[in-house]
């Protein structure tokens, strides 16, 4: 198909040129077809054979592809055999497929080619265009060019004229200039003696060493002339007594920072013994700066701490381009404006001596003036310090280290490096420019000397010469780098201790105001940046920038710890209020400290005082308190979720929305983030640190435990994810800037805070972690909890089989010759009933119905309660236990089962009972039967017991409780009970009654607590079992209780339990 | 050999102690039982005389009153007309009988435990009070040198231990662990309210002084320093699932201790890191590394240039914590559950670091070693 676009494009080419010769020769068409063919990117390999291809391989290629003559593309395509090897290879339908398709082809080719057309044709239309232009604009040029050359050549001419004439008299001026220059430089030396006798009365020092420093070399140079000898030892003279004055002015008491650095610079210069001299320059230094620090901190007292920007005066900013923060914003820009402008103003070496001073003090007089401009205006604390206490340290060890410490062969360098950015010198060379805007050429000196073009505070000639002259040995330079060194952080930490002063956080930290904090840390961060000698010398950035972090985490940490108070205060009181509603369970831990008594009487007559308040607290009115606890939980939760979100958070960002300077860049930001992600991690652990501690303190009541551990769980399910959640889309929002921040602030906490924000991968650690963490201190608690309620009811128990008190007589006896029938149910059990009830109560309030959290045990649960009533009922419970019995007993009291009062109950459990009950009814009654057979039946007994606990599963009695609801729970505490209950009757030797006691106690138990252990009956009835067989084994006289008689007594006791309730 | 007691606690049954003699060749086991009249609550051999022991026993009398007593007896083989000889021996059993030595007079309360200081003095400790004797065993005559009182009334004491590196005894009762000098009687140290649980039972490290172990009612062990007068152990372990009741350090090596309890379980830890173990350990690896220096400044002698990067890495793989397969680390070593019923003691060999037996309400003692795998991780260290 392709070759037949070639053949087009030929026509094609025809029609679009029209100037064309119409049917070239055959050699020119074929090779405007190849261009053609190049132009479209169309294969050589399709050209035809006579296209005359150099290639013979192309070409074998081609006619090989060429052969085909059913190829509808190729060349050699015939029709007539293709058409027959149609009608004979195809069906209809395929030849009408086949002609469709053709039909088609055929059409797009045509539509091909017409595109092709329009194309090419506009753009020979533009290419006509194009040449069109180029043809008129040629014929200007043309004249243009000819003009040009006609100028050039009259310029060279008359410049080639001046070069002439001029030429003769150029050697002259130049040989004048030098000569001029030579007696000016003579004239110099000579009035020098005079010029310093003006500058000692005049007192200007400065000017006196410069010009002596600059002829010094020269006289040293010309000393063998008698003219130069004299002079020199006249200077010397002199400059002696002017040593001498430096030095004491520089000892002067009022004598300020830059003074003494000045006179230190000048006395180098005349070559002092720089040893001596610097410890002088320390020692004096360190005395002022002592002073200047006393003194700031008193001037600082009044000033506020922050002084929120007046509504901006971009008139006053430009007129105090001085102040603090602004120093270093302008330092980069300001210097070379300012050498720019002397430059210009000064393009001859014509300085005096004079002028050089005047310079000089007006520098200082107008750094003063602006200083004193910038005291005008209302001032802060920090901007006060910075400016009249840091920036002295820094002028100092700036030029400590220039006089003493810089090796002298990268002072150019050194210099350089030095230049134009710190705040002394950026002050210099800001008032220098108004000099040399006001008071015109003043230091062209200075210029002259120090080719690198850096304007300093102190001119350079003196940084030369100083170097020169200090010949500092290594150990020296060393002692005196350890002597600074010393004296920079004693310095600077008092200036960190001052800022530090000013960063004190209020109690409550909600209130304060962030912007103070910013500012101050703000011009810490400024100052710390443009204090470069100190930087250099000790790390002072660092240094400032550890300050910050500081306070960075101490901000996270004061937030965080003001809620963990609140919360853990709202828990205690809570715990208060529980206490004095719920004081039975308060006197059950109270119990545990009494119960440790060691007279009887005492601990007996707490249990009676006990019997008696529970029986007042368990009236209707603690039902009404119902719902407290629980919703006690839900509020706290609520509550600081809702603080966190709603306070803290915003808190947090608002420091970060700020325009923070130490929190521009990403790496700082990310650093506060990280401060708080770990101060907000660390929240947590405290939270829970702080549980267990509350819990596991003495005078709390276990009450606290079971409400902390299900808020730990309530946390861990829902609440933690949640703040997580809020924390990505607020705080941790990624990639979101400060300014991005502020305007998605306002609507981040409303809105946006019900959407579903998945937590960052970078808090995902953290959230799931907490949450572990949370689940696990709840664990803790609850598993606290239960021990500790299960160890106050075991000590009740333990307690009462030491000693117990027969309420008939009121004296007190022992298990072991207590009387024959027991009459009531023992005191102690009575209690742990009771107390489980309460217990009961709380952990329906605390962690609700069971079916809250198990699906399962809801029904279950509901039933029991339903039919609670049922068994306790004196009737139904007497029904029930006859059937029991009759079942013991082997008889028949079919009848009897069915009964319907404790049938709901006792279907559930009767099997167990059997199975379990079986062996000591049946030993029972054959030892009461003959005594000769009881020991080979006791001996049977034993070795049933360890078969049946062969095939019993091991309870864990200690263990995490997985369960958190009521029968999880309570289960917990009564296996606790129970087994402590079974190990402290093996401790015993028991006479018939005591015997007859355990008896009728467990048979209680067996009845009483079944409520609480319908986890596994199976467990709680195995053990009872066992306890009584114990009791039975370790009797001098086993007896036990006829069982209806056991019966009896306790359905006496359920009267009264139900009387009192 | 391995001497314990059986501790009958079945009233009305016979009550026997049973000297079990454990040959290791043969892994066979010998009983010879004594019989004993009345109902024992612990024993205690002498460390030299091995035919002598302590039983402290209880007996009723007139169904009133119960009677607490301690007896030191002598083991003696059976005479051949023996009138206890109710049921037949057994081919691995033997019956002797037991000569009265003398007994201790005790006071009101119970005598919970005697304690062996030499063949001249013991110690029993009671529930009010503890009671130092001089005893002469061929006189058989006791006499009393001393009391300490129980110094808080609400607790009777539990249990005490001799130190075995001072003249020192400790006691426990209630939440408390108490030490008192023995010649002077006074207090050495005193952790009033140590635990929040009630402490059961103690025993004391025989290799590194102030070291105690106790166990409590709140199923955990715990390991004190009592040196620096520290409030808090230095190490707890739980473990077990309900009280400890008996603790037992491993003479030879003390970093094996054994713990019992009414979870029906004993427990094998070690606690190699707080042993003496751990301080040899420590020398050890110091020495180990000293000898490494020298190595490589050889090396650095020999390779020149590139030893410098040789003795680095060196001496770094010395220094990163290799997970040696072989070290003996902290932990349980093993739990053995083949009591049914709560373990009320435990004791180790007293000739056979490796061997130890435990003893459970319901009569069985059993007899085990430490695992292979330990054994040989401690004396590879």
């Amino acid at each position: 198909m392709a070759t037949q676009a070639a053949p087009a494009a030929d026509t094609r080419q025809q029609q679009q040129q029209p100037a064309a010769k119409p049917a070239a020769t055959n050699a020119s068409r074929r090779r405007a077809k190849s261009f053609l063919r190049n132009y479209y990117g169309l294969q050589q390999s399709e050209t035809s054979p006579q296209s005359g291809s150099k290639d013979a391989d192309a070409a074998q290629r081609s006619a090989a592809a060429k052969s085909d003559p059913y190829d509808i593309d190729g060349h050699s395509f015939e029709v007539d055999k293709y058409m027959h090897k149609m009608f004979v290879e195809k069906q209809l339908p395929g030849l009408i497929q086949a002609d469709n398709d053709l039909v088609a082809d055929i059409r797009q080719l045509d539509g091909d080619m017409k595109t092709l057309v329009y194309e090419n044709y506009s753009k020979f239309l533009s290419a006509t265009d194009t040449i069109n232009k180029m043809k008129s604009n040629v014929d200007n040029l043309e004249s243009e060019m000819a003009r040009l050359t006609q100028n050039i050549g009259k310029i060279a001419a008359s410049s080639s004229t001046i070069n002439n004439s001029l030429g003769t008299k150029r050697e002259k001026i130049r040989q004048l200039n030098g000569v001029h220059s030579l007696l000016t430089k003579l004239q110099f030396v000579f009035e020098l003696p005079a010029n310093l006798n003006h500058c000692l009365e005049t007192g200007s020092y400065t000017q006196a060493v410069k010009s002596y420093c600059r002829t010094l070399h020269l006289l040293q140079h010309y000393n063998h002339l008698t003219v130069f000898t004299g002079i020199e030892r006249e200077c010397k003279a002199i400059m002696v007594t002017i040593a001498h004055r430096i030095r004491q002015n520089m000892s002067r008491e009022e004598a300020t920072g830059a003074e003494i650095s000045d006179s230190v610079g000048l006395l180098l210069a005349l070559k002092e013994n720089p040893e001596t001299l610097w410890k002088k320059y320390l020692e004096l230094s360190t005395k002022f700066l002592d002073k200047q620090y006393k003194k700031t901190l008193d001037d600082i007292q009044p000033l506020p701490l922050y002084q929120p920007p007046p509504p901006a005066t971009p008139g006053s900013a430009k007129s105090h381009p001085a102040t603090a923060s602004s120093l270093a914003a302008a330092a980069a820009a300001t210097p070379k404006k300012a050498i720019s402008k002397r430059l210009s103003k000064s393009p001859f070496p014509a300085a005096t001596a004079a002028a050089a001073a005047a310079a000089a003090a007006a520098s200082n007089e107008i750094s003063r003036k602006s200083e004193a401009l910038e005291a005008e205006k209302p001032e802060d604390k920090i901007a006060y310090l910075n400016h009249h206490y840091l920036s002295e340290i820094e002028d100092f060890v700036a030029s400590f280290r220039n006089y003493f410490l810089l090796p002298s062969n990268t002072s150019a360098t050194g210099a350089m490096a030095f230049g134009g950015k710190d705040t002394t010198e950026e002050k210099g060379s800001s008032s220098l420019v108004v000099v040399a805007g006001g008071g015109g050429a003043a230091f062209q000196e200075t210029e002259e000397e120090d080719p690198n073009g850096t304007a300093r505070y102190r001119p350079a000639w003196f940084i030369k010469e100083t170097r020169a002259a200090t010949q500092l040995t290594k150990e020296q330079r060393s002692e005196a780098n350890r002597a600074i060194k010393d004296a920079a952080s004693k310095l600077t930490h008092g200036y960190l201790d001052t800022v530090r002063t000013f960063l004190e956080f209020p109690d409550n930290v909600l209130t304060m105001q962030p912007a103070a904090h910013i500012h101050v840390l703000k011009s810490l961060q400024a100052a710390a940046k443009s204090c470069k000698a100190l930087c250099q010398l000790m790390g002072f950035d660092g240094l400032a920038t550890g300050l910050v972090q500081d306070w960075e985490s101490q901000l996270v940490e004061r937030v965080l710890v003001t809620i963990k108070t609140e919360l853990l205060s709202r828990i205690s009181k809570q715990d208060k209020e529980t206490q004095a509603a719920w004081g039975g369970v308060t006197s059950s831990s109270s119990s545990s400290s009494s119960s440790s008594s060691p007279t009887t009487s005492t601990s007996s007559s707490k249990v009676q005082q006990q019997q008696g308040s529970n029986g007042g607290l368990l009236a209707p009115g603690s039902v009404a308190r119902q719902p407290t606890l629980g919703r006690f939980i839900q509020d706290t939760k609520q509550w600081l979720v809702d603080t966190l979100c709603s306070e803290s958070f915003p808190f947090v960002e608002s420091y970060m929305t700020n325009d923070v300077q130490f929190m521009s860049t990403k790496a700082e930001q990310s650093q506060f983030l990280k401060t708080f992600q770990s101060g907000f991690k660390g929240f947590w652990d405290q939270v829970l640190q702080s549980m267990q501690n509350m819990a596991t303190e003495k005078d709390s009541s276990p009450t606290i435990s079971l409400l902390m551990s299900q808020l730990c769980f309530e946390l861990s399910t829902s609440a933690i994810e949640r703040l997580y959640k809020t924390l990505s889309k607020t705080i941790f929002r990624p990639g979101a800037m400060a300014g991005d921040r502020r305007r998605a602030r306002s609507n981040s906490f409303s809105i946006e805070s019900y959407e579903d924000h998945p937590v960052l991968p970078e808090l995902q650690w953290d959230s799931k972690s907490t949450i572990e963490a949370c689940k696990d201190g709840g664990h803790a608690l609850l598993d606290g909890f239960i021990e500790r309620v299960g160890k106050d009811l075991s000590w009740l128990i333990m307690q009462g089989l030491e000693t117990t008190t027969a309420t008939t007589t009121g004296a007190a006896e022992n298990y072991l010759t207590m009387p024959a029938p027991p009459t009531r149910v023992s005191a102690a059990w009575e209690q742990v009933y009771r107390q489980l009830n309460m217990v009961e109560q709380q952990v329906l309030q605390v962690f609700g119905e069971d079916g809250d959290r198990t699906g399962a045990g809801r029904t279950r649960s509901s039933e029991s309660n339903r039919h609670e009533p049922f068994s306790l009922r004196p009737g139904g419970s007497n029904g029930s236990k006859s059937n029991n019995n009759n079942n013991n007993n082997g008889g028949g009291g079919g009848g009897s089962s069915s009964n319907g009062g404790g049938g709901g109950h006792l279907s559930i459990t009767r099997s167990h009972r059997n199975d379990s009950h079986t062996s000591f009814g049946s030993s029972g009654h054959n030892a009461a039967a003959g005594g000769r057979f009881g020991r080979q039946q006791q001996q049977q007994d034993l070795l049933m017991s360890n078969i049946d606990k062969l095939f019993s599963d091991r309870v864990d009695i200690f263990t995490r409780c997985l369960d958190m609801n009521r029968t999880g729970i309570l289960f917990g505490i009564v296996k606790i009970v129970l087994k402590a209950a079974a190990e402290a009757v093996r401790l015993g030797t028991y006479g018939r009654g005591g015997l007859q006691q355990i008896q009728v106690d467990a048979e209680f138990a067996k009845v009483w607590l079944w409520r609480f252990s319908i986890a596994d009956e199976r467990f709680m009835y195995s053990i009872l079992e066992e306890t009584q067989q114990t009791a039975y084994r370790r009797c001098i006289d086993p007896v036990p209780l006829d069982a209806s008689a056991v019966e009896a007594i306790i359905s006496s006791t359920a009267q009264r339990i139900e009387s009192r309730k | 050999m391995d001497t314990l007691d059986n501790r009958s606690c079945a009233y009305g049954l016979r009550h026997q102690v049973h000297l079990l003699t454990f040959d290791e060749d043969a892994l066979d086991i010998r009983t010879t039982i004594y019989d004993h009249d009345h109902e024992i609550w612990d024993i205690s051999a002498s460390k030299e005389s091995p035919d002598l022991f302590f039983t402290c026993y209880k007996r009723v009398l007139e169904n009133k009153k119960i009677e607490s007593k301690a007896t030191l007896w002598r083991m003696a083989p059976n005479t051949p007309t023996d009138p206890n000889g109710l049921s037949e021996p057994q081919h691995h059993q033997s019956r002797g009988h037991l000569e009265e030595v003398l007994s201790l007079d005790v006071g009101d309360g119970t005598v919970k435990k005697v304690v062996w200081q030499d063949n001249t003095e013991v110690i029993s400790v009671e529930d009010w009070r503890i009671c130092l004797w001089d005893i002469d065993i061929k006189q058989g005559k006791a006499k009393l040198t001393g009391t300490i009182e129980a110094p808080d009334r609400r607790y009777k004491f539990a249990s005490a231990v001799l130190n075995p590196h001072a003249q020192e005894v400790v006691a426990i009762y209630g939440r408390s662990i108490h030490g008192w000098d023995l010649s002077s009687l006074k207090t050495t140290f005193a952790l009033i309210d140590a635990t929040p649980a009630m402490i059961l039972c103690i025993d004391y490290n025989p290799n590194k002084p102030f070291q105690l172990a106790t166990g409590s009612d709140d199923c955990k062990l715990r390991i004190w320093d009592v040196h620096h007068g520290a409030k808090k152990p230095i190490m707890v372990i739980q473990d077990h699932t309900h009280w400890v009741w008996d603790v037992a350090y491993n003479k030879f090596h003390d970093q094996l201790v054994l713990t019992s309890s009414s979870d029906c379980q004993v427990n094998l830890q070690s606690i190699v890191s707080v042993s003496t173990g751990a301080d040899y350990r420590f020398d050890d690896q110091y020495g180990g590394e000293d000898d490494m220096d020298e190595d490589s400044d050889r090396v650095v002698s020999a390779e020149g240039s590139h030893s410098g990067d040789h003795a680095d890495r060196t001496s770094f793989d010395r220094a990163s914590p290799e997970p040696q397969p072989d070290v003996p680390t902290d932990g349980l070593v093993q739990t053995y559950e083949q009591h049914e019923d709560s373990v009320y003691q435990v004791a180790w060999s007293t000739v056979d670091p490796w061997l130890f037996m435990s003893l459970s309400y319901d009569g069985r003692a059993v007899m085990n070693q430490v695992p292979r795998e330990e054994k040989f991780r401690i004396i590879m260290n």
